[in-house]
């Protein structure tokens, strides 16, 4: 992909892209953050369309999570 | 319950036996749909689906055989006994998806390059130890068998609940998977895992939409609970994170779930996956929730796994409980299905000497398996096999250091692994035995206390064994590994 840069630029973007890489893969901890510290959700209030807190908080990871492993994934690759 | 309702039974028999219909006889509808073989040889074919499964294939696939029909019934059936406690598959299924985007891409290329198809080759070539293999394939077929005696049982509880009596229903269910893995192969469950998961979508979505109206909305779901079964008790926060942490390091060391991720076609179709497989967690989720609506609609059992058939049968016409009763045996059969392949593949590539015709060794080891299965679920109790599948959860985990660690560039040795192993296992059956078979273990430590999955604790004291012996003997770093982390980043 990176064929046609000069070894220089070639070398620099490398680089550029680890720092990002590992970067962005710190994000993929906030699901194991947000889901295993329980006593952040473990409450009735607030409610939404009658579900509790606690059940709404862990249904919106989902979209979340996908979200998350989707940016990894393309800006992983892109930058 | 006892008497039989003809449409639901009639229902249940055409969907059902469509799908073994179809799944069976996929060897001889493909070569119309493709007209040419790709090469692969006969035994990658059967037992991984010539590893060319695209990201929609792999997308039916590895969510059938991730959340299976017992999943379908063990997670209200633990809702509706323990409230909100039983959702932590909830958490476990969503923590999974980042594992699995991070570590999977790595042992999927690890596994084509060097042509691995099951997690004990891929462990032999990291670390040059036929004993390790033998460890890890040994622990994959303990840890598997439960699991597919789980799916049996999982589809006489719908065929019992339709009226039918006695071990009847599970022989059928067994001669059905049986002559549909024969003849499939991995092609057999990818094929009908749409079949599957159409389903299963269908009757969870209108159960979800339709059962809360005639109960009252959600809200009333919710009240009809006290406010403090709404959320966890006391204590609970502990082993509630602590097992989906345990349950979702343990998910993909499965001989089943990694076959599923080792015939996709590309290590890119594993992260998109990861992207879009978590629409099954929402199912899931879902399907939780069918726990407390068996509550509002009254469903008194205290046989907590007849929860479901009977609040379909309770709210629903008898045409569509049959639907969606086959929707649930036909998930249990594509991950039984899996489950057997993943076994097979052990037992050829790993434990049994070179075979002349692979193929029909893993067409008789899968039946061999399922057989055991069978002989577990008709002889020893459903308790047994739920006992029995907790401890194998408990042992697959102790693979995880082999298997994933294995993947960093530690100069880990093939001693510590087997210390490791051997620790690991000796702590978590240990403690498990001394707990009376439950998944969880008191812990004190000062700031710490309160009940911690077992599984995690052995595991915790495995990984410590074997960094403590790599750290006082290293092994050689892993050419394999390291070639394929620094191709990566290129």
């Amino acid at each position: 992909m990176l064929r046609h840069f000069s070894p220089a630029t070639h070398e620099k973007n490398k680089k550029k892209r680890f720092f990002v890489m590992k970067y962005l893969n710190l994000l993929l901890l906030l699901p194991f953050v947000g889901l295993l510290w329980v006593p952040l959700y473990d409450k009735a209030d607030p409610a939404l369309l009658g579900f509790p807190f606690f059940y709404w908080y862990q249904f919106a990871w989902v979209p979340v999570t996908s979200v998350i492993i989707w940016i990894v994934w393309k800006k992983g690759n892109d930058a | 319950m006892t008497e039989i309702n003809p449409w639901a039974l009639g229902v249940f028999i055409v969907f059902f036996a469509a799908t073994i219909v179809i799944g069976s006889s996929i060897q001889l509808i493909r070569p119309l749909f493709r007209g040419h073989s790709k090469g692969s040889d006969a035994q990658e074919e059967w037992g991984l689906g010539g590893r060319g499964f695209g990201p929609w294939v792999t997308w039916f696939l590895v969510g059938g055989d991730f959340y299976t029909a017992y999943t379908v019934i063990a997670v209200p059936a633990l809702v509706y006994a323990v409230g909100a406690y039983g959702f932590f598959a909830l958490p476990y299924t969503i923590i999974v998806y980042p594992f699995i985007f991070l570590v999977m891409p790595k042992l999927w290329k690890i596994a084509r390059d060097g042509g691995h198809s099951t997690a004990a080759d891929i462990v032999r070539a990291r670390f040059d130890s036929r004993t390790l293999e033998v460890i890890v394939a040994l622990t994959g077929l303990v840890a598997v068998m439960p699991y597919i005696a789980l799916q049996l049982i999982g589809i006489r509880t719908v065929v019992q609940s339709l009226g039918l009596p006695g071990d009847l229903p599970l022989v059928i269910a067994f001669l059905s998977l049986a002559a549909y893995t024969w003849m499939g192969g991995l092609h057999a469950p990818a094929l009908t895992a749409f079949i599957k998961d159409i389903m299963i979508y269908i009757a969870v979505l209108v159960a979800v939409t339709v059962i809360p109206m005639h109960t009252g909305g959600y809200a009333a779901l919710f009240s009809n609970v006290a406010p403090h079964e709404a959320v966890l008790k006391a204590g609970q926060g502990l082993p509630y994170a602590t097992l989906a942490l345990s349950s979702a390091l343990a998910a993909f060391l499965y001989p089943h779930t990694l076959t599923g991720i080792l015939a996709s076609r590309s290590a890119d179709t594993i992260r998109q996956n990861a992207v879009y497989l978590p629409v099954y967690t929402i199912v899931l989720g879902l399907i939780a929730m069918l726990g407390y609506m068996a509550h509002a609609a009254g469903i008194v059992t205290t046989n907590n796994s007849l929860v479901v058939p009977m609040l379909f049968h309770k709210v629903f016409p008898a045409w569509f409980a049959g639907f969606c009763l086959a929707a649930i045996a036909v998930g249990a059969l594509v991950p039984a299905a899996v489950m057997a392949i993943g076994a097979a593949n052990l037992v050829t590539s790993n434990l049994l000497p070179t075979q002349t015709n692979p193929v029909m060794a893993s067409r008789i080891t899968a039946f061999a398996v399922k057989v055991g299965a069978l002989l577990c679920v008709l002889f020893l109790n459903a308790k047994f096999a739920i006992d029995l599948q907790l401890l194998g959860g408990v042992i697959i985990l102790q693979t995880f250091p082999a298997l994933i660690l294995g993947l960093t560039r530690l100069r880990l040795s093939t001693a510590s692994m087997l210390a490791g192993w051997v620790v690991g296992s000796v702590v978590g059956l240990g403690l498990c035995w001394m707990d009376g078979l439950k998944p969880v273990h008191p812990v004190n430590l000062g700031l710490v206390s309160g009940n911690v999955s077992t599984g995690l604790l052995s595991l915790g004291v495995n990984i410590a064994v074997v960094l403590a012996i790599s750290l006082l003997w290293p092994g050689r770093v892993s050419a394999p590994a390291g070639q394929a982390v620094s191709g990566e980043a290129a």
